[in-house]
């Protein structure tokens, strides 16, 4: 009998250990994150980072300004590839905010309580990479200010109503819709966390601040039991919401008649890919973050190994996608679906094909390993590959759809160019500059979600009260 | 002069050191009669709802219903864009091209339903609330650390002063408190 | 844990057992003499049989698989009774044959009639993968690969409950991970050669994966009704809790939302591209008679029971679960015989277009399904019968059990 308790004791902690380190209680959790904000200070590294970050975004808007100043035209596109880097970009960088609703929202309905602590920095990263995400499509309009045109409104144009019936606008309702859902379900997260630093911060600067932003936010337990219904509820909303963002942006191809776009399982592929791309992309800061701030206690290896399985898993879909193209793509007997396949896979953009293949087909295959699932540099590198691979896979299938279309009179070629690549790069020193500010300014992990996960907040369900 | 309905105190505040002490202590605060206290948490326990008999919350139903508004007016909106106010033959589809209406109704539902749910609950809870007489108390800052606080409203039919106060002693809190309003 | 674990299983499945047998020994008869009067009538409805029954087999493959992977007390509870399905696979690789037969005798595909390959281009080009031996071999490969992950996954479950070995876990594991990859390529080309080459004009990648999806519904259904209806006695009794019954309609409601997701995706897609290769799919099934069933299912595949499942009080107890997965089933079926069935009166390519297919039933299409359920239940309660219901040794079976919490 006592071998029994002691057996269960030792598994209760060995369940424990990976999710959060040992010795941990309500006060050191609460005091070890909110202090990364307020005690802290800002570091030399963080000074760098975010110097380096903010030039990279400056760059950014200096490319705006000389696209506004110009037009499109300084960009590679023509009149044969007329989707270029913005499209690509978009894609990519939408596809990467997915992640962040992934970790918030379908893992909280599936009681993984790994989650926990990195789900706030994801959804941060979610809504920084729709940020940059939502940049493409506004600069490809030509005229973005004229971007509101896209928005039903009473109007003396008297057609109040946009073309509802083309993919395009239905981005523009999900991308919103997207955004803003995103952005309220991360602000619900934090209200509670921003209450913590408005009663943690000593002086009155941030005490104002936080407590302003924290709405008032005192723990009542009956607004904790409001609270905790409506999170639910946004993450049971966020779930099919995030599937439908990425369907929806398949459709923009899948819609239209182009070989290599018009195939039905655009949707799932599609999102496949971007949960593929997103989680790779919170490995690649994740681990460099839990690094720098010492987070080991609180993102430990366990966590990177079940973000490396759901990598595996997305990217087996995403490779069984790539064979089964090249399958229909043959199977259909249709000539221009086979030159299509034929052109991807020798044509003159091919070598893009084979490195898309390596890195999303090939890297992945190593995390069937558990060694390399723990270990955080082969994580990282893997990570890295396929980031860029999914960045190819945009590539190939926009720009390579589009330079060899029906008529070999309307064939043409396309290449970045220097505004391409600087607004590209640019939208990075945007998203990492607000990264950086969300980490010196916001607790990256949710406080009181991690001090859940201790033991000692368990209280055990009383049956007389229920029946009574 | 102070005007006479507004009580001087607002509830005597107990502060207890673990989620258990708390639960026990709502549980007793309730079957003693007490209707209007509430606790103070560092974070949600599903076991003090039940204890304090929570059990009322319309906000699934809110969002619930805010969904199929956003369903009916997504819907509604496109096809009378379609069918009334600027009929237009593309690619020779039909104009009630339904399956076509599909996206922009699934994305107006999630967001009509996201943000009355948010809003509603934000109304319910009565936030923003900036000030707030229980901040009034040193010690509360600690409801966001890792005190649980249970506060008995001087609202409540059976509130008085000090045998509110002796009855919270019974419960073996660390330290209690008057709120001053 | 102090339950009897090793309660046979009780009498209100075993009884079941035989009205099972009648209808499948009656069906049997029945069919044979279908057969007889018109093969062609009887192949038509005997793939909607086959390809529901042998879809319920493999979505409980699946399932073992992912929840293998996934862990969770609603794995564990629905092991014994996915694994009984899985041991009927040997069943569907007998019953395949009369499908196999109709392929040789040139009855049920059109790409098997040498004359009409010959003469349209399309065919001509899809020759090298559409042929008899090719299908034959892929055919075995399928069968060999779903033979061989049910006996392993049966093995190495029952060796589990013997020994602790930490070990068999593990292999359990391991085979699941790329055990998913290769059933879902299996699943794949097996629905490319026995569905949607019966129009091999058209094609579509989404529908392999329509068909995964609608299989892991019904699987996922027809496995929680038998723990449902076991919920009341030993050994489920006391171990089965609300959150595991939360679990399995949450999981009933997710796959009915996927099938909704591919399902539309799919129309959308097609209706847009309007390509002659993939309208006429359509447009011989959301036409004339044929309408009312595409209605059908979206109010009663989609609509109902996702108002339904969305609901706790259905969830929470268990047994309504039993009401509402017999209708997705039945919808199911209704869904492979509105995928299949227009196939066989509609034209072929182009013709397809004006050709159009005319709702019609044949009274073997209501008898052979019933018939193929019949016997394929009477062998799945005979497995079941054979092992504890609950599995043994499981390491997550303290976590998934623990009273309170999370």
């Amino acid at each position: 009998m006592a071998a029994q308790n002691d057996q269960d004791k030792s598994m209760g902690t060995k369940s424990l250990v990976p999710i959060i380190g040992p010795g941990h209680t309500f006060a050191s959790v609460n005091d070890k994150i909110s202090a990364i904000v307020l005690l802290r200070g800002t570091s030399f590294g963080w000074v760098v980072g975010f110097g380096i970050a903010f030039m990279i975004f400056m760059m950014m808007l200096m490319s705006i300004s000389y696209l506004l100043f110009r037009g499109v035209g300084i960009w590679g596109i023509n009149n044969r590839v007329d989707w270029g880097f913005d499209i690509i970009n978009f894609v990519w960088w939408i596809g990467i905010g997915h992640a962040g609703t992934l970790i918030s929202a379908i893992l909280l309905l599936l009681h993984q309580k790994w989650r926990t602590s990195i789900n706030r920095f994801a959804e941060a990263m979610t809504l920084f990479a729709v940020a940059c995400a939502g940049l493409f499509p506004v600069l490809h309009l030509g005229r973005p200010w004229y971007a509101y045109f896209l928005f039903p409104y009473p109007n003396t144009l008297g057609m109040y109503f946009p073309q509802f019936r083309s993919p395009l606008e239905w981005d523009v309702f999900a991308v919103s819709t997207y955004a803003s859902v995103s952005l309220v379900f991360w602000y619900v997260g934090l209200i509670p966390d921003l209450a913590t630093l408005r009663d943690r911060a000593k002086s009155w600067i941030p005490k104002t601040i936080y407590g302003i932003f924290s709405l008032g936010w005192r723990g009542s337990a009956r607004h904790w039991h409001r609270y905790e219904t409506i999170y639910l509820l946004l993450a049971g909303l966020s779930t099919p919401l995030v599937l439908s963002v990425h369907s929806i942006i398949s459709f923009d191809f899948s819609v239209s008649l182009l070989p290599g776009w018009h195939a039905t399982f655009f949707p799932p592929y599609f999102v496949a890919g971007a949960v593929f791309a997103g989680f790779a992309m919170v490995m690649t800061l994740a681990i460099p973050v839990r690094w720098v701030y010492g987070l080991e206690d609180f993102i430990t290896d366990k966590h990177l190994e079940n973000m490396g399985k759901i990598t595996l898993v997305t990217g087996n879909i995403v490779f069984y996608s790539y064979l089964m193209e090249l399958f229909y793509g043959w199977y259909s007997a249709n000539e221009y679906e086979q030159f299509m396949v034929h052109n991807r896979l020798f044509g003159p953009y091919g070598y893009m094909l084979w490195a898309l293949y390596f890195c999303n087909g090939v890297m992945p295959q190593f995390l069937w390993s558990k060694k390399i699932r723990t270990n955080s540099i082969w994580l990282f590198v893997i990570s890295m590959f396929i980031s860029v691979g999914m960045w190819l896979e945009r590539y190939v299938i926009i720009v390579v759809s589009l330079h060899r279309t029906f008529l070999p009179s309307a064939w043409g070629t396309y290449s970045g160019t220097f505004w391409d690549w600087s607004l590209y790069i640019g939208t990075m020193g945007f998203f990492l500059t607000l990264l950086f500010l969300f980490i010196r300014l916001l607790p990256m992990i949710s406080i009181s979600e991690m001090q859940m996960l201790l033991p000692e907040a368990q209280v055990p369900h009383k049956e007389e009260a229920h029946e009574a | 002069m102070k005007p006479k309905a507004r009580s001087l105190h607002y509830g005597v505040l107990a502060e207890f050191d673990t989620p258990q002490q708390l639960v026990d202590a709502a549980r007793a605060t309730h079957d003693a009669g007490f209707r209007k206290y509430d606790a103070y948490t560092p974070f949600p326990i599903e076991e003090l709802a039940d204890a304090m008999h929570d059990h009322q919350n319309p906000i699934a139903k809110i969002v619930l219903l805010a969904g199929f508004t956003g369903a009916c007016i997504g819907f509604g909106m496109q096809t009378f864009a379609n069918l009334v106010h600027y009929p237009m033959n593309i690619a020779g589809r039909p104009n009630f091209a339904w399956p076509m209406f599909i996206p922009v109704t699934f994305e107006c539902i999630v967001a009509f339903a996201a943000f009355t749910g948010v809003l509603s609950m934000l109304a319910l809870n009565g936030l923003p609330t900036p000030y707030h007489p229980l901040f009034n108390c040193p010690n509360f800052s600690q409801a966001t650390r890792n005190k649980f606080f249970l506060c008995i409203e001087a609202t409540d039919p059976k509130f008085e002063l000090a045998e509110t106060r002796k009855f919270l002693e019974q419960l073996n809190p660390r330290e209690i408190s008057d709120v001053e309003n | 844990m102090s339950h009897a674990l090793d309660a046979p299983a009780p009498s209100v499945v075993t009884k079941l057992q035989m009205p099972a047998l009648i209808v499948g020994g009656i069906g049997l008869v029945a069919g044979v003499i279908g057969a007889v009067l018109n093969f062609q009538a009887f192949l038509h409805a005997y793939l909607v049989a086959f390809s529901f029954w042998n879809g319920i087999s493999l979505g409980m493959m699946l399932i073992l698989m992912i929840q293998y992977l996934s862990g969770g007390g609603w794995g564990i509870i629905l092991r014994r009774t996915l694994e009984a399905g899985t041991r009927n696979m040997w069943l569907m690789a007998v019953l395949f044959l009369p499908i196999l037969a109709g392929t040789v005798m040139n009855k049920l595909y059109i790409w098997t009639d040498h004359a009409k390959v010959e003469a349209d281009h399309h065919l001509h080009q899809k020759a090298p993968y559409l042929n008899i031996p090719f299908f034959s071999v892929r055919l075995v490969i399928y069968f060999i690969v779903w033979l061989t992950f049910a006996f392993l996954l049966n093995r190495w479950s029952l060796q589990q409950d013997q020994s602790a070995d930490k070990k068999l876990a593990r292999n359990l594991r391991n085979l699941s991970g790329p055990g998913l990859l290769i059933m879902a390529i299996t699943l794949t080309f097996s629905n490319i050669d026995w569905l949607m080459s019966l129009q091999p004009h058209w094609f579509s990648s989404m529908y392999p994966l329509i068909n995964i999806v609608g299989n892991l519904l019904a699987a996922m259904c027809f496995g929680v009704i038998f723990v449902a209806l076991m919920s009341d006695h030993a050994p489920f009794k006391g171990l089965i809790q609300t959150r595991h019954f939360r679990d399995m309609g949450n999981l009933m409601l997710a796959f009915v939302m996927l099938w909704t997701y591919t399902s539309l995706s799919q129309l959308l897609i097609t209706y847009s591209g309007n390509l002659p290769e993939e309208t006429p799919w359509y447009m011989n099934r959301i036409t004339g008679g044929w309408g009312y069933v595409a209605v059908l299912l979206l109010t009663c595949h989609f609509v109902l029971p996702f108002i339904v499942l969305l609901q706790r009080r259905v969830k929470d107890p268990g047994k309504p679960l039993i009401w509402i997965g017999t209708f997705i089933i039945a919808m199911r079926v209704v869904d492979l015989f509105w995928w299949i069935k227009p196939s066989f009166d509609a034209g072929q390519g182009l013709a397809a277009a004006y050709k159009l297919s005319t709702f019609n039933v044949h009274w073997l299409d209501i008898v052979l399904p019933l018939a193929m359920g019949g016997i394929w239940t009477w062998c799945f309660i005979w497995q079941l019968k054979k092992r504890p219901l609950v599995p043994q040794h499981d390491p997550n079976m303290k976590e998934a059990f623990a009273h309170g919490g999370h």
